[in-house]
């Protein structure tokens, strides 16, 4: 981003603004690197640095009720907890962004979510009479049982069981995935783990 | 008028970029049509952080249901699921992965290159089951001998008759530790293993290394966005003269004639265009003996213990390689016919699916293993059998209103024992390397998810059981070639596409030789 800054203010355009004119005959006859004055139009096409919705507001949670979403911000949480300088689920706004994706999804996948949320809810009344979002680590523990169960290549048969190997790994994925993590990464090495090239619409 | 071709060929990728790259050097007029664009490699790829996608890498859900190889950066690489459907039944489901882009799936493949043998092409004189091919290997040796170079195939001569050694840039990298404890661990097992033969370079595909060449003789005309519907034939004759297509944009209608007709549109797509063409079928064959090669992705997961904590040095860990199929070759197994390959490599993380645990102790658990993991993944023959096919289904269209095709496969007991065999020995081959086995399964990937799809027009001297001659020619149609895949009579562990660019540098030539001798066109 540096870099992009340096060579905008090289060319002559402010950061702020500056559309691209269609370039009139005249303008044509100028040099394309020759800086341009204060009373000549810019003829390079400005690349303006922007940021990510993500980074600037709060994302609204659209499908889950809030027992749901609690129970999942907690599930996350505990999931992938931030651990040392690594943000973890919760600095990165994974519950939100699980809300977002999930509420984006085929119906089964959201079903298993919602009713894998609600039976962590039953679970933490019935055991220990309070919501899931609100139990400690030893209590949620207890519930998470099914995490604990040997790697096996079969899907499991009980709801919670696939729920909760499903949100594993989206919890994990989204963490990693997020800028928080790529943030924390960059500042302790130059390789920048979170790039990939891009493929756009081929037309 | 429109100008007349010598050669339509249909389809831009491995088969089509070989049928264009050998007949325009030998003076033949080509127009090549293909479904998709054209890449601009520098406009249309781009760096990009993970998180600046739009749905954090995970990509549009069900944008993709059958393409498991779809992320997020590379989804709009793939053929749009919905613009191009396809049916099967919702107990055998069909994983068709699909590019239409000039270059076709050469653009994203893993270059792999391995030659097939006798084992596979007279198959039924080894083992009694289906049928020999119409050729040998040595029919075909001479193409190998000269695709390998042009795509410059990397690795090493090992002298093993069931991957015949070919002309390669010679792989005399060497192993970390890991590896010469898995070969030295295979050894006593009495189990080949050899360095992977692969394509090298960024890319190895037809747009780099078969498309300019062909363009620079001057002798090829390159339509993309033309989606061709069927091949049209002269009344009088019953020859091909065309094709009609469409333009994949606006929808309008076109017909571009020629005296030859190439069909490389990719093994199911040529079996589609024949199939709504009514033609090449009077065998019945047409569309039947559907096969691919199996994949058990991950057979084990392994650990090398003394890389755990940190300790997983470049000189301990790293690299990769191959084991050639090793079962039925000189003894019999009792519970499957033919056999399977691995890939397998060592270094990278486990998954952490693999660890029943959460939180804290998971990372921690990820930690201690960083670098220190050994994996395999099993290729395994599939017999080709009548009853899996494909067929057009007149109810279903794709966007440009041609009907799409339900395909019917699915994995049988051989093909499960064999799976179960190699979850065995590559669970042995493990552990006497003194790895630790985390996990193991034999679960295979759906049908069609190995992207290795052949058969439905397959090849033979019999005009009543076979759709094709030995020159990818069909029996019925004396100027309609097919040269994808779709020609496959049997395959092997081995990835098909070196044995498809050189069944169609072998075809083509002899379509050349037919044309200038005028007994086509
Ligand atoms: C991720 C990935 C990894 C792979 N790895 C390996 C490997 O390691 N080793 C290996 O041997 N193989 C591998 N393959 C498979 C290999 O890419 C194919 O075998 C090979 O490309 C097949 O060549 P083809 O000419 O039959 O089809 P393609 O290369 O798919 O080309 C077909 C072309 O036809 C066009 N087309 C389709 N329908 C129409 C129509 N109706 N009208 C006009 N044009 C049409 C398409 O747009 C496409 O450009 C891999 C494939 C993928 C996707």
């Amino acid at each position: 981003m540096k870099r992009r800054r340096a060579i905008q203010t090289l060319a002559g355009i402010s950061v702020a603004g500056a559309l691209p004119l269609p370039a009139s005959p005249q303008q044509t006859s100028v040099a394309p690197n020759q800086p341009t004055g204060a009373n000549q139009p810019p003829n390079e096409t400005p690349k303006l640095d922007s940021a990510v919705a993500e980074a600037a507001a709060e994302s609204v949670p659209r499908l889950f009720s809030s027992a749901q979403f609690g129970a999942l911000g907690r599930l996350a949480e505990l999931l992938m907890p931030a651990a040392g300088e690594n943000p973890g689920a919760k600095e990165a706004g994974v519950a939100e962004f699980l809300d977002f994706l999930i509420g984006a999804s085929p119906a089964d996948r959201q079903t298993l979510y919602r009713e894998g949320l609600d039976k962590l809810n039953v679970e933490a009344r019935n055991r220990y009479g309070k919501h899931f979002a609100e139990t400690t680590g030893t209590e949620a523990g207890t519930i998470l049982a099914p995490l604990r169960r040997a790697w096996t290549d079969e899907s499991p048969e009980d709801p919670l069981a696939r729920f909760l190997q499903a949100a594993k790994q989206d919890v994990m994925e989204a963490t990693l995935n997020s800028r928080e993590w790529s943030v924390t990464r960059a500042k302790r090495s130059r390789r920048a783990g979170s790039l990939g090239m891009y493929w756009y619409p081929i037309e | 008028m429109k100008p007349e071709y010598d050669v339509l060929i249909v389809g831009s990728g491995a088969s089509g970029g070989m049928a264009a790259w050998v007949l325009t050097q030998k003076g033949v007029k080509c127009l090549m049509l293909d479904a998709g664009p054209l890449v601009d490699f520098e406009r249309q790829r781009g760096l990009k952080h993970v998180y600046e996608l739009p749905y954090r890498g995970f990509g549009k859900p069900g944008r993709f249901p059958h393409v498991t190889q779809a992320d997020e950066f590379n989804a709009n690489v793939w053929a749009d699921e919905k613009q191009n459907p396809y049916t099967y039944d919702p107990d055998d489901p069909y994983y068709w992965v699909r590019i239409r882009l000039v270059g076709g799936k050469t653009l994203m493949w893993g270059r792999a290159s391995w030659r097939m043998s006798d084992y596979e092409f007279k198959n039924k004189d080894h083992d009694g089951f289906g049928d020999n091919w119409p050729i040998s290997y040595k029919d075909l040796a001479p193409y190998y001998d000269r695709v390998e170079p042009l795509f410059r195939v990397k690795g090493r001569r090992e002298g093993f008759p069931q991957i015949p050694d070919g002309v390669y840039l010679e792989d005399n990298s060497a192993d970390s530790e890991s590896i010469r404890r898995f070969i030295a661990s295979a050894k006593r097992m009495n189990v080949p293993t050899t360095k992977e033969r692969v394509a090298t370079g960024q890319f190895a595909s037809s747009v780099n290394l078969l498309l300019p060449g062909a363009l620079e003789t001057g002798n090829l005309t390159l339509i993309p966005h033309a989606v061709v519907r069927e091949v049209s034939t002269d009344r009088k004759t019953g020859l091909a003269n065309g094709v009609h297509f469409i333009d994949r944009r606006t929808k309008r209608e076109y017909h571009a004639r020629a005296r030859a007709v190439v069909l490389g549109a990719s093994c199911l797509e040529s079996a589609r265009l024949l199939l709504n063409s009514g033609l090449a079928n009077s065998s019945g064959a047409l569309g039947h003996y559907l096969f691919d090669q199996f994949y058990v992705k991950n057979v084990v997961e392994a650990v090398v213990p003394e890389a755990r904590g940190g300790r997983a040095t470049r000189e301990l860990m790293g690299g990769d390689g191959y084991i050639p199929r090793f079962r039925n070759l000189d003894t019999r197994e009792k519970k499957f016919l033919r056999g399977y390959a691995y890939d397998f490599g060592s270094g990278g993380t486990p998954h952490p699916r693999y660890f029943p645990l959460y939180g804290a102790e998971l990372q921690q658990a990820l930690a201690d293993v960083s670098g220190a993991g050994f994996g395999m993944t099993t290729m395994g023959t599939v017999l080709p059998r009548f009853e899996h096919l494909v067929r057009i289904n007149k109810d279903v269209k794709d966007e440009w209103g041609i009907p799409v095709l339900h395909i019917h496969q699915k994995y049988t007991e051989n093909e499960f024992e064999m799976a179960k065999d190699s979850m065995q020995v590559a669970e042995e081959l493990c552990r006497g390397a003194g790895f630790e086995v985390i996990a193991k399964h034999w679960q295979m990937v759906p049908p069609g998810e190995s992207i290795h799809e052949l058969g439905t027009c397959r090849m033979g001297d019999n005009l009543k059981t076979s759709v094709l001659n030995q020159f990818n020619q069909c029996h019925d149609v004396k100027n309609l070639f097919v040269m994808d895949g779709s020609s496959f009579v049997s395959g092997g562990s081995q990835n098909p596409t070196l044995t498809i660019l050189a069944l169609a540098m072998r075809a083509s030539e002899y379509l050349a030789e037919q044309m200038r001798r005028r007994a086509i066109g």
